[in-house]
């Protein structure tokens, strides 16, 4: 006899599939998948009640135990509102499950679910429909009462399906608006028999010839009887087409506090199906029995009467729609936004795993992008307690600055000194490309490639190592002891054993002196010690930091220097620790260009991921991520947080990692209003979302 | 995206006379048309009434509500009563009655706990109770590994 494999599915959001075309491929889908079935299955549906209320406790610990006065004020703010949420929605939690009857490998079928819906299926024991002890009883209409102390627990009532009327079924109508009644229930789909073909052509076409017979000795008119002969001759030409003929019925169990209310939503419930299958309220022993619907239970020892009803895969495919119901789900993580149409808060944890997850964030100037990204900083900060560096071009650091009273590091041309060669490294080796990078940039060409740029490349490194080896250990080199550009001029112009190796050093220091010391146009921002304060200095914890570099706007070169300095010691740090800390870069494209501190970024991606910092990269177009090297930047960031793209449809029309977007998808993209985003968690799914903010985070980010 | 649901077309039912499918007429008739012999031999005064009321009695009882006939309905919701009494009285007439009809008096308590059960297959393996052998010849000496479900208590050598 073969056991039950139980399986919880995610819903997903039918919003992103609400197109003609969406649905017509989710249905072609689902049916695919239901015509593979061999053996027993059922789907089922829970909707439960669900509250804030372990947010709002998580939040209350937090209060409780931080000592930063600062983060208590948010902690206090943020439970206000999830109070205020609370108090205003009456939200519900959606699970979906599976259960099937077959031999096959759990994993396998898992997987295959999971492909066929496009969500995260796992295999897992499916949730009680109820809790503890529970009495049947008759008066004054058959249910089940909570025995013994009830505990806040409900009354049920079970309904099952008897008739399926000739109407039409589509993924909005009839059964999500029994999910929208927006009370406790639950949902199951039995499928106790899925026929053969061969079978199922052979049942059907006996059918017709009983009908044939009948209508040829009829007198008068039968409408009935002719309408069956269509009916079974359309079943005929679709199982004929691939689909498999199923049995199937439909049950409903209802829950309320009290008899009077379960009176109404029964007859509630009968009412929203009636145009389309009809429900009877189980009594006696059948309402016992019909409970086991809800569970792991064969069709055979729930043993109710039959009223089971023939429908074929693509219509059965239709059944499964409660799968594009997304409600409340976890209240673990950060308030990531409200779902467009449900109007229910998504949270995300991104901190589940050991390591740290990075984000890519694209939108259009003035979608929102800044906004959401100080809301989201300020969120984990308070909630979390996980610090933050915000690197930003345009000045707005500002106002986060200003929010939590942190330092705002400005870095400008004519007051900012980054010395290149201040340590950043741990080994003189890496040390050592990491500087000949930065000249690299200075120079605008690279040292590499050619017989002269390959010298150019040893020279300059011999001359780097020469300095520091100087140092008896690298990790102990202050950046007021590190050397300056005009010292590593000097001792580059004195290398070389031949007269033409000793000229093209002697060339390539004095192209580097003329634009980095003296007079020339960079001397004042490179030659010399570093003047800003990026060290740990001694501390466990480092505290937010806004670095912005406005004012460097007119030189994209000194730009890049300056975020790749700042993003080096922030790398350096992270070393240290595993502490989680975020890293957000806005306009992360002035990095990307330079080619050599786009290897940079990658590596250091990597090691962020590693010591738990969370990168985030922020830019306008999703292109500039799928563009040469920057794509592997943008396959470390499982998850994507997509503003208004009306400029760059095209890559998510034709880029592979877009493949899993439909034509919804993409039209979503291409019309978000303001503050509306698409989020997209790679291996966990993809929400339409608006991004919510709370009136303190208004009031504090109303300016950007 | 959409789909027009069929009607049964794995059943058949033709139509009839006065809204009654043919299947139940048709079932009425033979009842009637059975009692009336019977009560031909026995009670020839009465036969033929008490034939037309047992037809009559027969298409009404077998009229479907809620997808079961009208006399499954009533047996059901008499035998849900019973179960109710012999759960209420363990001694009583109903409950040697529900006893009589193998109507077992546990559907009238639900446990949560048996009735949402696991399959087996997702019950956590216990492996306490499983010992572990090396070679499969170590069988014989009965030494072997075992997983024990707390940590052992210190003992003084």
């Amino acid at each position: 006899m073969t056991n039950a494999r139980t399986f919880l599915i995610e819903p997903f959001d039918i919003m992103l599939h609400a197109t003609e075309e969406g649905v017509s491929a989710l249905q072609a889908r689902f049916s695919t998948w239901l015509r593979t079935l061999s053996g027993e299955a059922r789907f089922l549906c829970w909707q439960m009640p669900a509250t804030l209320d372990g947010k709002i406790a998580t939040l209350d610990e937090a209060e409780l135990v931080t000592d930063d006065d600062q983060r208590r004020d948010l902690l206090v703010e943020y439970r206000r509102e999830y109070e205020r949420m609370n108090n205003g929605a009456e939200y519900q939690r959606a699970l979906c499950g599976m259960a099937l009857w077959n031999d096959q490998n759990p994993r396998a079928i898992a997987g295959g679910l999971s492909s066929s819906f496009d969500t995260p299926v796992t295999e897992a024991a499916f949730p009680a429909l109820f809790e503890g002890q529970y009495e049947l009883r008759d008066r004054p209409f058959w249910h089940l009462a909570p025995s013994g102390r009830p505990g806040g627990r409900p009354y049920w009532a079970v309904l099952t399906s008897y008739e399926f009327a000739p109407s039409t079924w589509n993924f909005f109508r009839p059964l999500p608006p029994l999910l929208r009644l927006n009370f406790p229930l639950a949902l199951a789909v039995d499928i106790p028999k899925t026929y053969d073909r061969n079978a199922a052509v052979d049942a059907v076409e006996s059918i017709i010839q009983a009908y044939q017979v009948h209508l040829a000795g009829v007198r008068g008119e039968d409408s009935r009887s002719v309408q069956r002969v269509t009916d079974c001759r359309r079943a005929l030409q679709e199982i004929n087409n691939g689909d498999a003929l199923h049995l199937v019925q439909i049950a409903v169990a209802v829950a309320a506090d009290d008899l009077d209310t379960l009176k109404e939503r029964v007859a509630a419930v009968v009412n929203e199906t009636r145009a389309w299958f009809s429900l009877r309220q189980e009594m006696g022993e059948l309402l016992s029995r019909a409970v086991g619907f809800f569970s792991a239970k064969r069709t055979k020892e729930v043993n109710l009467p039959e009223t089971t009803w023939p429908v074929t895969s693509r219509e059965l495919a239709l059944m499964l729609a409660p799968l594009g119901y997304r409600k409340l789900s976890t209240t673990d993580g950060v308030l990531r936004g409200e779902a467009v149409g449900g109007a229910y808060p998504v949270f995300h944890n991104s901190w589940r795993d050991k390591r740290a997850t990075h984000e890519v964030w694209v939108g259009q100037s003035g979608y929102g992008k800044t906004f959401a990204l100080n809301c989201y900083l300020t969120r984990e900060y308070a909630e979390n307690g996980i610090s933050f560096d915000f690197l930003e071009p345009m000045g707005h650091g500002r106002h986060i600055a200003e929010a939590f009273g942190l330092p705002w590091y400005v870095l400008s041309a004519k007051a900012t000194r980054l010395n290149p060669q201040d340590v950043m490294f741990p080994t003189l080796l890496e040390q050592v490309s990491h500087t000949t990078r930065l000249y690299e940039t200075v120079l605008g060409r690279q040292l590499s490639g050619g017989q002269r740029e390959n010298l150019e490349r040893g020279l300059l490194g011999e001359a780097l190592e020469t300095l520091y080896r100087g140092f008896p250990d690298l990790n102990r080199v202050s950046p007021d002891l590190a050397p300056t550009c005009a010292t590593v001029c000097d001792v580059l112009s004195q290398l070389g054993d031949k007269p033409a190796i000793q000229a093209i050093a002697r060339d390539l220091a004095d192209e580097i002196a003329g634009l980095c010391t003296g007079s020339g146009p960079w001397s004042s921002f490179l030659n010399g010690t570093t003047n800003i304060d990026l060290t740990r200095g001694g501390r466990d914890w480092i505290s937010p930091r806004v670095f912005s570099f406005h004012e460097l706007e007119g030189d994209p070169i000194l730009q890049a220097l300056a975020y790749t300095q700042v993003l080096s010691a922030i790398r350096r740090d992270s070393l240290i620790d595993e502490q989680p800390r975020i890293i957000a870069v806005d306009e992360v494209y002035r990095l990307m260009r330079h080619p050599s501190l786009l290897d940079f970024l990658i590596e250091a991606a990597k090691t962020f991921r590693t010591r738990r910092k969370k990168a985030l990269m922020v830019d306008q177009q999703m292109s500039v991520f799928l563009e040469g090297k920057s794509r592997l930047i943008f396959e470390n960031c499982p998850i994507r947080v997509i503003f208004s793209q009306r400029q760059g449809m095209n890559v998510f029309r034709d880029d592979a990692a877009f493949a899993h977007f439909n034509q919804q998808h993409r039209d979503i993209i291409a019309q978000l209003p303001r503050f509306h985003f698409v989020l997209d968690i790679q291996d966990e799914g993809l929400w339409y979302l608006f991004g919510k903010a709370t009136p303190g985070e208004l009031a504090r980010f109303r300016t950007t | 995206m959409a789909a027009d649901f069929k009607s049964h077309i794995l059943s058949r039912d033709e139509k009839g006379f006065g809204g009654i499918p043919f299947k139940r007429l048709l079932f009425g008739g033979i009842a009637g048309g059975l009692t009336y012999t019977v009560f031909r031999l026995a009670l020839p005064n009465i036969a033929v009434p008490v034939g037309i009321v047992v037809a009559l009695v027969m298409i009404v009882m077998t009229a479907p509500r809620g997808g079961l006939p009208l006399w499954m309905r009533l047996w059901l919701n008499l035998r849900g009563r019973l179960l109710l009494t012999a759960a209420q009285n363990p001694s009583s007439i109903a409950a040697e009655l529900a006893k009589m009809l193998s109507l077992s008096t546990d559907a009238a308590m639900l446990d949560s706990s048996r009735v949402f059960a696991p399959p087996a297959g997702l019950v956590e393996v216990d492996l306490s109770e499983w010992v572990t052998f090396a070679r499969a010849r170590d069988l014989d000496r009965g030494d072997g590994l075992v997983f024990v479900a707390t940590p052992l208590d210190e003992e003084a050598l």
